[in-house]
């Protein structure tokens, strides 16, 4: 272990900046995972126990056992006596400070006991129903639908409409095409923020409002993604899409059998990174889409809050479904992600 | 089978002229060279020939219909690029399909067609591979391949040789000529090698600065070079040329003197030559023979720079007083001599080219 | 040659099968671009590859910046444009009436003022923290020879989160019942309501921001950090320079393009923020105290009893000015960085 740490910049040499470095990376993981973990733990806890003050650090449930001659189930508890002798209990019920309960072992013979003698057994239990019952109780998997709908389609048009762009942009001169890119990239000077009231106008305008294309449409061509193609294909020798003319294939056909399937890599990026923009989305879901059945999880998610502002268990196990997608695709693809970010500054 | 006439085409990028009018007759079925130093225009001449780019003015004809305006594929030309240009995508198989596929070729044409030009070149073997798991020689073969399959009109090389190991580029040359006898179709060929030109040619057209310096056929370039460049650009190593005067003329011929060669007769008739008029001589290395000077030959003496001996052959470099050129002589078996040393050489004045030195215009009809 | 040439790799002959498939299947776009390539020439073609992304960006873009600014000069609450009465100035003037700027509640639109206020101050304090916590994380990183791709994509791992999530986790995690509160009770036997305190849930908006996006410009730093020649150490090293003295000397002059493109960028997010520190607050909460310019817009324009269009796109307009002096201020830096 030590010599592991020890690995840094000078073999052989470890001095206090080595430790403070790991000291900081490892204590930077923590502040990145507690919350999180905390929120994956909480939702898989009981309504009771979410509830429950002080928090547990496991989810856990209250151990019950079926006692003959009682109709449901009871919960266990551990009875101290004022002689300090333990025995294990079943509470039948409870009025005021207390408590009816039997001996498991002797089941007919029921006895009373003040509260206070009283200690809860509790039992490892992952509330699983947390993530099935919203999928029944609310719209969730409508949210659901509807976000996989929009990340999938716009997705696709992103990539097919922007590498378009893009291919116009690398592979050919024409009037305008230095004024066409220059425009292009200056809309990444305008963020939404900005012109959100009249996108909004716009929007009602084309018949958009409340409807999920209305959502996509409007972010299907991004600067960022022409930006990279772009970047990518005046990598590819102009002497293919040549040789491709020579071969009697249309420019249509040069750009479907030649210069996309030659960007794999950076359409896979843009890909990527369109997924999780349009999974994440907010601002602009929440500005054009108003009725619940077009909400997508982000929206749904945010409207839960206000609406059933008591039920932690249910939020918390939609924001762990909302959350595990992205995640997914970030340990498989983290590489190309992090790199893509650090080469082209985009997010 | 297609004839080719070009009429006083021109390219220009805006008001940049690159290819100044070139008047070219390319006959059906011949294969045809261009060459010329890097920048000549030969490539962009090329690519006008084949549709990839506009003409700015003048005639492109194949077999008498006008084509100016017709893309590469409505020309129906094929064309093997310098790089290959070999989609890394697809299997060579689909290399050599996706022209025909764009034409919309009955697949069993295809795959016929495809078989066929893979046993042709060899390549039959690797089908299935992509252009990345090949060597470079089976490449250019695939490239080849690629253009055979259209059965065009006119083939376009474009200095394919120009990637491959020297070796490999002498097999490939006699594969390319053989592959032309055997499909008879119009071969244009554009290069930087001259011997590759000479060696693949039936005819080459020299280039320079965007203007043809001289059609004819390899042995006429060699033997009656038009003017000073085509006389310094064919020939391996290069022609020496030296400054000169007229110093009299006759029936029999004229009389020059160089400060480098003496005075010496020039058979044959000059074509209007002045006396006094300054010229340039020029004197192939393997016409030059090491030996005293006698009456009837020019000669000089030249200081060794360099030595190369091939064994059965050898490239004598050395220089005459005042000179900054190097003079070349190329002396047949093993031939040894000090650096430093001085050397005489001598020729037969019947093979001195003689140039103007105003416009380097050939002053006469060169002679054996 | 010597391989088993006619066994082909499985890969390239399923490649090679998926091509033929979606080529079938795009045949129905190809027959039409073919034939609109006959009828314009090829020489054209390039416009019609660039014109469906011309189009959604001048409709949802181009279009609606035109907009915003014709819209700052209406009034109304009318949502189509010709409905609207033209009223000059005046939504800039309502927005800008003030008794003294550095007191909201002075102005005639204290809301707007106090938006202001408060993204003036998250702005300062959020640039500063995550440039602080990006640089550190970024040293740090880049002098760890193992395990620097783990910690690099733990940190990295919360951008890519949603801002509804990212404040949801806080909001639970920072809740009565939370686990901070958790801790804070069994060690100091107190508990407190974070978020509906106004001090505290400012600090904490500002965390939360930092948290969310530190690890994206750590990474622009740190692929900075990268750039710079390694020998340039080793020649320090040799000539005996202390690390402090090399950080300071070496990688922070060096590192300085960087840092201002990236103080800038992150000028430029911080004043549009919104969808975490929303979700975060309930909504600005308490009161107005984390109540940000875009919400202000947000509000202003949608929610149903105002619907002042108008002066939403004032405010829209004023920020985007705001914004685009910081941008182009960013391409500057950005040019010179380059050089």
């Amino acid at each position: 272990m030590i010599a592991f740490l020890a690995r840094t910049r000078h073999p052989g040499r470890t001095d206090i900046t080595d430790w403070l470095a790991w000291g900081w990376a490892t204590l930077g993981t923590l502040v990145v995972a507690i919350p999180i973990a905390w929120a994956v733990i909480s939702s898989l806890k009981t309504e009771a126990e979410i509830n429950s003050f002080p928090p547990a650090l496991v989810p856990r449930a209250a151990q019950t056992i079926t006692v003959e001659g009682q109709e449901k189930p009871l919960s266990v508890w551990i009875r101290t006596a004022p002689d300090g002798s333990e025995q294990t209990v079943a509470l039948v019920r409870r009025v005021g400070l207390s408590a009816t309960v039997l001996d498991p072992a002797k089941p007919e013979e029921t006895f009373r006991v003040p509260v206070t003698e009283l200690r809860q057994l509790k039992e490892f239990h992952l509330q699983f129903s947390n993530y099935t019952e919203p999928m029944k109780q609310f719209d969730f998997l409508r949210y659901l639908w509807n976000t996989v709908f929009v990340t999938v389609v716009a997705t696709v048009l992103t990539l097919l409409l922007n590498s378009m762009a893009a291919f116009a942009l690398s592979k050919y001169r024409f009037a305008g095409r230095n004024a066409m890119f220059a425009l292009i990239l200056s809309t990444m000077m305008i963020p939404l923020s900005v012109i959100m009231v009249p996108a909004f106008m716009v929007i009602v305008g084309l018949n958009l409002a409340d409807n999920l294309w209305g959502v996509i449409l409007s972010t299907v061509s991004t600067p960022t993604g022409v930006f990279l193609l772009r970047q990518y294909m005046l990598t590819i020798p102009d002497d293919l899409i040549e040789a491709a003319r020579v071969d009697a294939a249309s420019e249509f056909r040069i750009y479907w059998r030649i210069v996309l399937p030659l960007c794999a890599p950076a359409l896979a990026v843009l890909a990527i990174f369109s997924v999780i923009w349009r999974w994440n989305d907010f601002l602009w879901p929440l500005i054009v889409l108003s009725s619940p059945e077009n909400y997508t999880l982000q929206i749904g998610l945010s409207s839960l809050q206000g609406q059933f502002n008591v039920q932690w268990h249910y939020i918390l196990a939609m924001t762990v479904v909302t959350l595990l997608p992205v995640t997914v695709v970030f340990i498989f693809l983290q590489k190309y992600i992090t790199e893509g970010v650090a080469s082209s500054g985009v997010k | 089978m297609t004839a080719i006439s070009m009429k006083d085409l021109r390219k220009s990028y805006g008001s940049l002229e690159v290819i100044h009018g070139i008047d070219i007759e390319v006959q059906s079925g011949e294969f045809i060279a261009l060459v010329g130093p890097s920048g000549c225009g030969k490539s962009t001449l090329l690519r006008m020939i084949s549709g990839l780019e506009p003409i700015s003015a003048g005639q492109m004809s194949f077999d008498d219909q006008r084509v100016n305006e017709l893309s590469p594929a409505q020309r129906q030309i094929a064309m093997v690029f310098q790089s290959y240009a070999l989609y890394p995508h697809m299997s060579v198989r689909k290399n050599l399909s996706f022209g025909l596929e764009n034409l919309r070729m009955d697949k069993a044409e295809i795959n016929r067609r495809v078989d066929a030009a893979a046993k042709l070149l060899a390549i039959d073997g690797y089908l299935d591979r992509r252009p990345k798991a090949l060597s470079g020689g089976q490449r250019q073969r695939v490239a080849i391949g690629r253009a055979i399959v259209r059965q065009p009109r006119v083939f376009l090389f474009d200095e394919p040789l120009s990637n491959l190991d020297a070796k490999l580029r002498v097999q490939t040359r006699s594969e390319i000529t053989k592959l032309h006898k055997q499909l008879k179709t119009t071969m244009i060929y554009v290069t930087h090698d001259q011997v590759e030109a000479m060696t693949m040619a039936q005819k080459i057209v020299v280039l320079n600065k965007g203007k043809v310096e001289q059609i004819g056929r390899p042995l006429d370039l060699f033997e009656r070079p038009a003017n000073l460049f085509v006389a310094g650009f064919i020939g391996s190593p290069r022609m020496n040329i030296y400054p000169g005067k007229v110093v009299s003329t006759d029936g029999d011929g004229v009389m020059l003197d160089s400060p480098h060669l003496g005075r010496f007769i020039v058979p044959g008739i000059g074509v209007d030559v002045q006396v006094g008029n300054d010229v340039a001589i020029g004197l192939r290395p393997s016409h030059l023979k090491l030996g005293p000077v006698t009456p009837g030959t020019g000669g000089g003496t030249m200081t060794v720079e360099q030595v190369e001996s091939m064994g059965h052959e050898t490239f004598v470099y050395g220089r005459t007083s005042q000179s900054d050129e190097l003079t070349i002589v190329h002396v047949p078996g093993h031939f040894e001599a000090e650096t430093g040393s001085s050397l005489t050489f001598t020729f037969d004045p019947v093979f001195a080219h003689l140039f103007s030195s105003a416009d380097g215009r050939s002053l006469k009809g060169a002679r054996i | 040659m010597s391989a088993p040439a006619s066994v082909a790799p499985p890969a390239v002959i399923r490649g090679e099968r998926l091509g033929d498939g979606l080529d079938a299947a795009m045949r129905v776009v190809e027959v039409p671009m073919a034939a609109l390539q006959r009828l314009l020439g090829a020489a054209r073609m390039p416009y019609v590859f660039i014109l469906p992304n011309m189009v959604l960006f001048t409709i949802f873009v181009f279009v609606p910046v035109g907009l915003a600014i014709a819209y700052a000069f209406t009034g109304g609450t009318n949502l189509l444009i010709w409905d609207r009465p033209y009223v000059g100035l005046e939504n800039f003037r309502a927005l800008l009436d003030c008794g003294s700027y550095l007191e909201p509640s002075t102005c005639r639109y204290n809301l707007f003022w106090t938006a202001v206020h408060n993204t003036w101050w998250y702005t300062l304090l959020n640039t500063l923290g995550t440039l602080f916590f990006a640089l550190v994380t970024a040293l740090v990183l880049n002098r760890l020879t193992r395990g620097r791709g783990f910690f690099r994509a733990v940190f990295f791992y919360p951008v890519l989160l949603s801002p509804v999530v990212v404040g949801l986790i806080w909001q639970w995690f920072l809740a009565r019942e939370g686990l901070l509160n958790g801790f804070l009770t069994d060690w100091f036997d107190t508990r407190i309501i974070f978020l509906l305190d106004v001090g505290w849930s400012r600090v904490w908006v500002v965390y939360v921001s930092i948290w969310f996006h530190m690890g994206f410009f750590m990474l622009i730093i740190l692929a900075g950090l990268q750039a710079i020649p390694r020998d340039i150490y080793e020649a320090a090293e040799i000539d005996g320079t202390s690390q402090w003295r090399q950080f300071w000397c070496l990688t922070l002059p060096l590192l300085m393009p960087n840092l201002l493109v990236v103080t800038v960028l992150l000028l430029i997010r911080s004043v549009q923020v919104f969808d975490e520190a929303w979700v975060l607050t309930n909504g600005g909460g308490p009161g107005t105290a984390n109540t940000f310019i875009v919400q202000f817009i947000y509000q202003t324009a949608f929610s149903p009893d105002l619907r002042l269009y108008g002066l939403a796109s004032a405010a829209s307009v004023l920020m985007g000015i705001a914004l685009l002096a910081l941008t182009l201020s960013q391409l500057w830096l950005a040019k010179k960085a380059q050089v």
